[in-house]
């Protein structure tokens, strides 16, 4: 075996204004223009998904209102969003990435993680698989992208953001001797992992920079944030020893599904209906999956976006069967709602195992209703998700028929 | 008030009436435990509302009297008191109660009690008195197979299923149920009657009985039972929820009987759960026949896989299937007798173990479908 000389291998690529550059490769007359990608103004989906370079240059960000976004350039081309073409890019992306490297770690719909490691013999250096990869994409997609270099993953990440996308290359290589250098001057809302929550706690504790973090007693941090202060503390050295992984995505840990209503709900039955619709749209994924669950997660936003509950419970055996699943969501629900107008749900089942086995019980016959389930899952998968409805969907409260056309709450 | 005990009797009463204060009480005077002394008795009381537990015991009394303490404050004093006469004194101008050991003093805050809520007197209902002895057995058998989910508050307690001619307790998780019909010593039940009430409570009663032969009486009226010893007074709120119907639950039939040591199953199912703990073990463990050998087969990714073969006489078919290996083993925990009867019908239909020589307890269990 060659000896490894080269470590800096990891690679993180970031699709610069993913949506919009989709848009644009796929409509010339775009192309240079300020782009908005953004939900329908009408139904409070109305903020800015994704913007074009040129129209982030008027001052425009992700997540502002479209109103806010037209006042500030009121040119800018509104763009309804697409979601089935932007995954089917992203998955091409992930193919092209997987021409370099059999390493590559899908991170987001719009960035990923290669690992050149082990491909000295083909690649001269990580640096030219980054220019390689960025021009393969520029020709064959259109898409522009960042890429940031390092010798593992949180360097990489920082690298690609905090230099790769300001530089004309578009490439940027952190070695070792750049972590004081360029990590540790900058503020700690730039690190990646840093909420807005964590800088908050950081601030309070006299820490603004990534320097400071790093100096700062590694005792201080664990007895505060116990073992994750051990990691913030490593990441502000630029440790990180997780490793690219091509199979992140193929086991999951667990299934939720969100949605923020079209308008508030106020009554407990058509909340209620909502929640059906999710542990419905959960369940059937865990079915897909043949996997099954043992903790329910219930999360709920109030009107303001600020007041609402997150609350698991267990289940005695593990479930995907939304009659088992729905009875803990309703607990769950009914414990810890105070009664606010609801504007955001989400349903999850996490702790999963393989689904082979069911635990039966005396009063109800769960075999049957899995195979009801399994022929309803069928009978969707062949007709369409509205194919077969609860009848609970289709009162006014029911979203599920206008979720049906959608990818991740957007228009597919 | 003014009398004198030693720290194991106080701690007997402690105990016995704790398990009524509420952790949230909704009053003030509820976090308290009342206190009566009479001539030659001390009464503990506690409640939170829902369930009363009244604890007496012998004392010498200087002086009667009534005061209401702190439940945790004077749990963890008894706790810590030393062996050797106590002395309580209360003096009628003060709330302070004096505690004396040795030369030593302790002042406690007491609360007023006359705002504190003495049970009800229960005497219109109808009554069962059991042995003390059968009221152990019955928690003892059926009280582990009640559920502690609370979503379903029905199956976190026993049913008591009394008639004139018997009275049956049945409790279940739906994964698996207990079953015992016991005797009574008396009963003014004339029509058949079912009521449910909480399995933990009942457990924790049953450990402050001490003697098998005595009585044990219970008045139950609409909505609330009460349960009388000598020493001991409990009410408790019967919980509402209509009890499903067990009886057609339970098979009548079976195609495979097997005659089981108890012990030599218990310990081998206790080795093959070892290969489905972990953070991926499912619980399960499968169970096959060959001739009178019985297999016990357990797997998880992380520990390995483990094969046990135990010996067993059988009749009829040879019957694989699987179980949450918890349900077997906390039901082969509770037999007292050496051999028992598994009695199988097919994969998804529930397994019957009864004890031989015992016609009157069953136990259910309910399988896992595999592949």
């Amino acid at each position: 075996m060659k000896e490894r000389t080269n470590h800096d291998t990891i690679l993180l690529a970031d699709m610069n204004s993913f949506y919009a550059s989709v848009e644009a490769s796929q409509n010339p007359a775009l192309q240079g223009k300020a782009v908005l990608v953004c939900g329908d103004p009408e139904r409070r989906h109305g903020i800015i998904l994704a913007a074009s370079k040129e129209a982030k240059a008027y001052g425009i960000k992700t997540a502002m209102t479209v109103g806010e976004a037209l006042a500030l350039c009121p040119e800018a081309q509104c763009v309804q969003p697409r979601m089935a073409l932007y995954l089917e890019i992203s998955w091409k992306i992930q193919q092209i990435a997987r021409t370099f490297s059999p390493l590559v770690e899908p991170y987001s719909v719009d960035e990923l993680f290669i690992d050149t490691a082990g491909t000295e013999e083909i690649w001269p250096s990580a640096e030219e698989v980054a220019r390689l990869f960025r021009h393969r994409l520029r020709e064959e997609l259109k898409i522009p992208c960042s890429i940031g270099i390092s010798h593992n993953k949180f360097l990489a990440k920082m690298a690609c953001d905090i230099e790769a996308k300001k530089n004309p290359q578009g490439i940027a290589f952190w070695k070792a001797e750049d972590i004081a250098k360029k990590l540790h001057p900058l503020p700690l809302r730039k690190m990646f992992m840093v909420g807005s929550r964590m800088e908050s706690h950081f601030r309070n504790m006299g820490l603004m920079t990534i320097g400071d973090l790093a100096h700062y007693p590694l005792h201080y941090l664990t007895k505060r944030f116990g073992l994750r202060g051990e990691i913030y503390h490593h990441l502000a050295w630029g440790r990180d020893h997780s490793p690219v992984s091509a199979h992140s995505l193929e086991k999951p840990k667990g299934i939720g599904h969100s949605i923020t209503l079209p308008k508030d709900y106020y009554r407990r039955e058509e909340i209620e209906t909502v929640l059906l619709e999710l542990t419905d749209q959960v369940c059937s994924r865990a079915r897909r999956l043949q996997k099954a669950g043992r903790t329910i997660t219930v999360s709920l936003r109030s009107y303001d976006l600020r007041r609402g509950f997150h609350r698991q419970s267990s289940l005695p055996a593990p479930s995907n069967l939304s009659e088992q699943v729905f009875s803990r969501v309703q607990l769950l629900f009914h414990r810890h709602w105070n009664g606010l107008p609801v504007r955001s749900l989400s349903v999850g089942i996490d702790n999963l195992v393989d689904d082979h086995t069911l635990q039966q019980e005396l009063f109800v016959d769960w075999d049957q209703q899995d195979r009801l389930h399994r022929a309803i899952d069928d009978l969707r998968a062949r007709f369409g998700s509205t194919a077969i409805l609860r009848g609970s969907s289709l009162t006014t409260a029911g979203v599920a028929r206008d979720r049906a056309k959608k990818i991740g709450g957007h228009e597919a | 008030m003014e009398f004198s005990c030693t720290r194991q009797e106080l701690l007997d009463g402690v105990n016995a009436v704790s398990k009524a204060v509420s952790a949230r009480p909704t009053m003030p005077i509820l976090s308290g435990i009342y206190m009566e002394v009479q001539e030659n008795s001390l009464r503990f009381l506690a409640t939170d509302m829902e369930l009363g537990i009244e604890y007496t015991i012998p004392i010498r009394a200087t002086k009667p009297g009534t005061t209401v303490v702190n439940a945790k404050i004077f749990n963890e004093m008894v706790r810590r008191l030393p062996d050797g006469p106590i002395t309580f004194l209360l003096s009628e101008d003060s709330s302070l109660l004096k505690v004396r050991y040795f030369g030593s003093e302790l002042s406690l805050n007491t609360m007023n009690p006359i705002e504190f809520p003495v049970l009800p007197h229960i005497v219109e209902g109808e009554h069962v008195t059991l042995t003390q002895g059968q009221f152990k057995e019955m928690t003892r058998l059926v009280g582990f197979s009640a559920s502690s989910d609370e979503s379903r508050p029905w199956f976190t307690g026993i049913l008591w299923d009394v008639n004139p001619e018997y009275i049956r307790w049945v409790a279940t998780d739906t994964h698996r149920l207990s079953f015992l019909q016991g005797t009574m010593v008396s009963s003014t039940v004339q029509e058949g009657r079912q009521f449910i009430l909480h399995a933990k409570t009942l457990i924790d009663v049953a450990r402050l009985l001490h003697e098998e032969e005595n009585p044990i009486h219970l008045t139950i009226t609409k909505s609330q039972v009460l349960i009388e010893t000598e020493q001991m007074r409990v009410i408790l709120r019967i919980i509402e929820g209509q009890y499903p119907k067990y009886q057609q639950v339970i098979p009548k039939e079976y195609k495979c009987r097997m005659t089981v040591k108890v012990k030599a199953l218990l310990e081998a199912v206790d080795r093959a759960a070892l290969a489905s703990l972990g953070k991926e073990g499912s619980n399960i463990i499968k169970i096959s026949m060959d001739g009178n050998i019985l297999t016990i087969r357990s797997n998880s990714p992380e520990v390995g896989h483990i094969h046990e073969e135990v010996f067993v006489d059988r009749e009829g078919d040879s019957i694989s299937i699987a179980f949450n290996y918890r349900y077997l083993q906390e039901a082969l925990k509770v037999f007292s007798v050496e051999d028992i009867y598994i009695d199988l019908t097919g994969p998804l239909v529930p397994g019957v173990i009864r004890p031989i020589g015992e016609d009157r307890y069953l136990y259910l269990i309910v399988p896992v479908r595999t592949v």
